[in-house]
């Protein structure tokens, strides 16, 4: 979980040096991910309370108190699924600047950890 | 002049939102509030918000055309109908939203590539607002978006400046959304209705020009 948690915030830094892209939006639904981020914000401030009176946890709460990636990523019956929501520039083509931030996904470094990939999502949200 | 046709409220494309008068939990009048302020504080629920960064957009120019009003009609307006205001604020909600997913082509069996209804009516809104004398009112989508090759029809709701050559201005503006569709989109664009009609603005009078009112 760690693991594609990390993985995740690396692929939105490679979304984000995608030339054309002006914004990366959160993959998922507003409401799923403000939820996500209150329920790890309410386990962090609890775990940091239950650290301070034993003494452990800390790293627990460090871990859980990181921003959520913008892009998602999740492993499904045919390996790994890669989700980017974007914002692309109008002087730009945004089918050309989505394929680039498909391929730059499917090119990084990272992903060829991974045995197979499931499906790569891009979808444009905004020409800006 | 064609008469306007506001679409019906009960359409699919406009009743598959859930909160008819929000953009991701965000009214327009909370928008051009935050617009008013010089969008500060920040607000990364607005920012980080396709949707509110489309309208926020819109609004934008509106502003600027609205304060191009000469202050002789600023004045009257009170007395007048200034429902078109309403019907483009209205419009550019329901336009913000994200909508269908258009598909992008991709040779990679793995790849699922799109973009949103609602970015390419913003960016059709946007393309039409840069038209010199054109505010557009409203924008739809008729047809399959969602199937490559099915043919799609634009449908434009645009406001003039008031004496301004109307069969011009709605030849520039199909010119103006055509190539922002061809740029940005794999549609098949079967044609683009515009529908123009005329509003309380008057063209701002030049630097040492006369006014020519009509």
């Amino acid at each position: 979980m760690t693991d594609l948690a990390e993985f995740a915030r690396e692929m939105e830094s490679v979304v984000r040096s995608v030339p054309g892209v002006t914004a990366v939006y959160p993959a998922t639904p507003v409401v799923v991910t403000v939820v996500a981020t209150v329920v790890a914000t309410v386990a962090s401030t609890v775990s940091t309370a239950v650290s301070a009176v034993v003494g452990a946890g800390g790293e627990a709460a460090a871990e859980l108190a990181k921003t959520p990636a913008l892009v998602s990523v999740s492993t499904g019956k045919d390996g790994l699924r890669v989700a980017a929501s974007i914002g692309v520039a109008s002087g730009d083509s945004s089918t050309e600047v989505c394929r680039r931030v498909h391929d730059s996904i499917a090119e990084s470094g990272g992903i060829t950890e991974f045995t197979a990939i499931d499906t790569i999502t891009v979808t444009v949200a905004s020409i800006d | 002049m064609t008469p306007s046709h506001t679409p019906d409220s009960t359409a699919p494309w406009f009743a598959a939102d859930d909160e008819p008068d929000h953009l991701d939990g965000h009214t327009i009048e909370e928008l051009s509030d935050y617009l008013d302020r010089g969008k500060e504080p920040a607000d990364p629920s607005v920012d980080e918000s396709a949707a509110c960064r489309i309208a926020l957009a819109s609004l934008e120019r509106l502003h600027g055309a609205m304060g191009s009003m000469v202050q002789e009609e600023a004045d009257r307006a009170p007395a007048r109908d200034d429902s078109w205001v309403t019907t483009i604020l209205d419009g550019i909600v329901r336009d913000s939203r994200s909508g269908r997913d258009i598909p992008i082509s991709h040779p990679a069996p793995t790849a699922r590539l799109s973009v949103t209804e609602g970015a390419v009516r913003g960016l059709l809104r946007a393309a039409g607002d840069s038209v010199d004398n054109i505010i557009v009112g409203r924008c739809r989508l008729d047809g399959d978006v969602t199937t490559p090759g099915v043919p799609v029809t634009v449908t434009v709701d645009a406001n003039v400046y008031r004496g301004e050559n109307i069969p011009t201005l709605a030849d520039n503006l199909r010119s103006a959304l055509l190539d922002a569709l061809h740029s940005h989109t794999e549609l098949t664009i079967a044609g683009i209705d515009v529908t123009i009609r005329d509003i309380f603005l008057i063209k701002p009078e030049p630097e040492g020009g006369v006014q020519n009112h009509d």
